[in-house]
């Protein structure tokens, strides 16, 4: 378990203003935010690395706010490993149980390189290790001292794409396996999605959102952490409540949604949440729009469209689906929009 | 023997790979600096082998005098090399890890041993000792003006710097990370040092110890100036050197010099098989 308490602390000019967190035993917590948020350095705080100007963090029940990084019983793995260079992997992983003069070394470290399935490797030195095994033996030498708390910075990220997702199922098992609270940095949504419990949003220095994964994903508070899952269509209107569903006029649209709302309000609709057909079709009680095709970007297995109705919305077609319908930039669409799926952002009224 | 590498840039392992294009003008220009300035060196050297004859250089090396001084040399150097890594590692970590204010003052007042010439430091060193502190000094028993523990004195006053500049560099390059996690692990700030960063730094640390030992041997000015050259006392080689040549005996002098250059090569071939290749081949 770790509580962070109004944590405030500095660096240069950057600055982490009044941090609270609180994580429960055993759980997976994911901290996201654009580069040079402020994450690094709050785990870095959490570490004992950097010093804290006011605030208090506790794990286990213990206020380590002034302890020493070794008495706090965390585990480390920074961005690039930091695997000690001039030890072997066996080395590396046994470092934290000869420093503290454990017994039984040999045998933990072997347990531990058996459940990473890096065994093989013990006799390496890290600089013939692949991307994915230094990751592992690092966070093997983490999780070898059994910590209260690991804090993995950014581990998948400099890893390829195919070895960055398997890596993704096996921290999660792991971090099932040994119970370890953890906290995982990461700037990308999607990887928050595969191992988060639960996950917050960092934004300069600030953590504006923290809840269920899914729930910051589908239920962003702000316009910022709208923007940053990349529900792209961002609006802001009217409302007026009407027999239990709210009517939001935007310049000369409306838009009805299933949220209680009322007075100016800024709303977000998922860009895959949008469907989009050559015809009209569908319910008549969605909201229905009429527009033009602008843009058309090929990503992947999706197909990004961006159709101007007079405002602009950017939706997410299923690529085959989207190519049978024989749509080409300037063809004329049809949008769709239920209520439910419109979402009001809870933050965005106090802003606006 | 190969010198361990730790870092991860596989530079020279990529460039074994390289597709080999013949060789450029830029090639030629560059490899032909290298072997202009290697001639003029080698003709330097050739000159005063061919200026002394065996018999001479034999004869001097084996007079008492010199058999005297080439000792000296050798046991204050090696003491100068010893206090300045004593000093210098510490200092070194220090210059590199940590931010206070007067930094950049402290920076620069390590580099004015480096820039200024060693004589001034012999003067400065005499000035000094004259001075009431200095003459408090002399006066508790610890004697230095004319002594050979001053030898050690005015080698270490400009050797030291050097270590302290090379081990400095060397730490710059060994990431804090290193010692951050080895922190979290249980170390403490003096173990992460001792466990991790010591031991990545060895290189540079070792390259310090070699540069302070060959400012130390060579050292004229300030041991002159601050110990004198009194025979069978505080005569070093490159004191000898001169005062040899001041009673015109070019040859003796000469002798003296070669032997100088053999001891050079001999340290530096040994540091290199040391592991200290990459340090100093490779610019790290």
């Amino acid at each position: 378990m770790i509580e962070v308490k109004n944590l405030r602390a500095r660096a240069g000019n950057f600055e982490l203003r009044g941090i609270n967190l609180r994580l429960n035993r055993g759980e997976y917590f994911v901290l996201v935010g654009p580069t040079g948020c402020g994450k690094t350095f709050l785990i870095e705080c959490i570490c004992g690395l950097r010093r804290v100007d006011e605030g208090e963090i506790w794990i286990d029940h213990r206020d380590v706010t002034q302890l020493e990084p070794a008495a706090r019983g965390v585990g480390y793995v920074p961005q690039d490993y930091a695997l000690f260079p001039t030890m072997t992997v066996y080395e590396n992983i046994a470092f934290g149980l000869k420093v503290r003069r454990c017994p039984d070394i040999q045998e933990r470290v072997a347990r531990m390189t058996e459940m990473l399935g890096i065994g093989e490797l013990s006799e390496r030195y890290p600089r013939n290790l692949s991307g994915g095994e230094q990751q592992r033996v690092a966070v093997a030498r983490a999780l070898v001292t059994q910590p209260d708390i690991l804090l993995l910075d950014e581990p998948l990220s400099a890893l390829d794409q195919a070895t960055s997702e398997s890596l993704c199922g096996e921290l999660k098992r792991i971090q099932r396996e040994t119970e370890t609270t953890t906290i995982h940095i990461c700037h990308n949504f999607e990887e928050m999605l595969m191992v988060a419990d639960r996950a917050g949003v960092l934004h300069e220095g600030r953590l504006i959102q923290t809840g269920e994964a899914e729930d910051i994903f589908r239920r962003p508070e702000t316009e910022f952490v709208a923007q940053f899952v990349r529900s792209k269509n961002i609006f802001v209107g009217d409302a007026t409540l009407q027999d239990g569903t709210s009517r939001i006029v935007f310049d000369e649209w409306t838009m009805d949604t299933s949220a209680i709302a009322e007075g100016r309000v800024c709303f977000s609709i998922r860009p895959e949440e949008i469907s989009l057909s050559p015809a009209a079709s569908g319910s008549a009680r969605n909201n229905r729009f009429v527009g033009i095709i602008r843009h058309i970007e090929n990503r992947g297995a999706l197909t990004e469209v961006v159709v101007d109705t007079g405002v602009t919305f950017t939706v997410l077609a299923l690529r085959p689906t989207f190519a049978k319908m024989g749509l080409e930039v300037g063809s004329t669409v049809y949008l769709d929009v239920e209520k439910d799926a419109v979402h009001v952002l809870s933050g965005g009224k106090n802003r606006l | 023997m190969k010198a361990k590498r730790y870092s991860n840039d596989t530079d020279t392992d990529n460039n074994k790979g390289r597709f080999r294009r013949r060789p450029s003008l830029f090639a030629g220009f560059t490899v032909g600096s290298l072997l202009l300035y290697l001639t003029i060196i080698l003709a330097l050297l050739l000159a005063d082998i061919l200026y002394i004859d065996p018999s001479t250089f034999w004869k001097t090396l084996r007079s008492e005098e010199i058999q005297f001084a080439i000792k000296l040399s050798c046991v204050s150097s090696f003491i100068t090399a010893l206090l300045a890594l004593i000093i210098g590692i510490p200092a070194g970590y220090a210059l590199s890890r940590y931010r206070f204010p007067g930094m950049m003052l402290m920076d620069t007042i390590v580099d004015i041993p480096i820039v200024l010439p060693p004589l001034i430091m012999g003067i400065s060193l005499l000035v000094f000792f004259r001075s009431p502190v200095g003459k408090a000094i002399e006066n508790s028993g610890l004697q230095f003006v004319y002594t050979t523990q001053g030898i050690v004195l005015a080698q270490f006053v400009v050797a030291c710097a050097f270590a302290i500049r090379t081990i400095k560099a060397a730490f710059d390059s060994v990431d804090r990370r290193f010692e951050d996690v080895a922190m979290t692990l249980g170390c403490t700030r003096a173990q992460a040092f001792l466990k991790v960063s010591l031991p990545l730094a060895r290189n540079g640390v070792i390259a310090g110890g070699v540069f302070a030992w060959a400012r130390a041997i060579g050292e004229f000015g300030p041991v002159m100036v601050f110990s004198g050259i009194t025979r069978f006392k505080t005569e070093v080689m490159p004191t000898s050197i001169y005062l040899e040549l001041s009673v015109g005996r070019i040859e003796a002098a000469l002798s003296i010099a070669v032997l100088m250059i053999v001891l050079a090569m001999v340290v530096l071939i040994l540091f290199k098989k040391l592991g200290g290749a990459g340090y100093v081949w490779t610019g790290r």
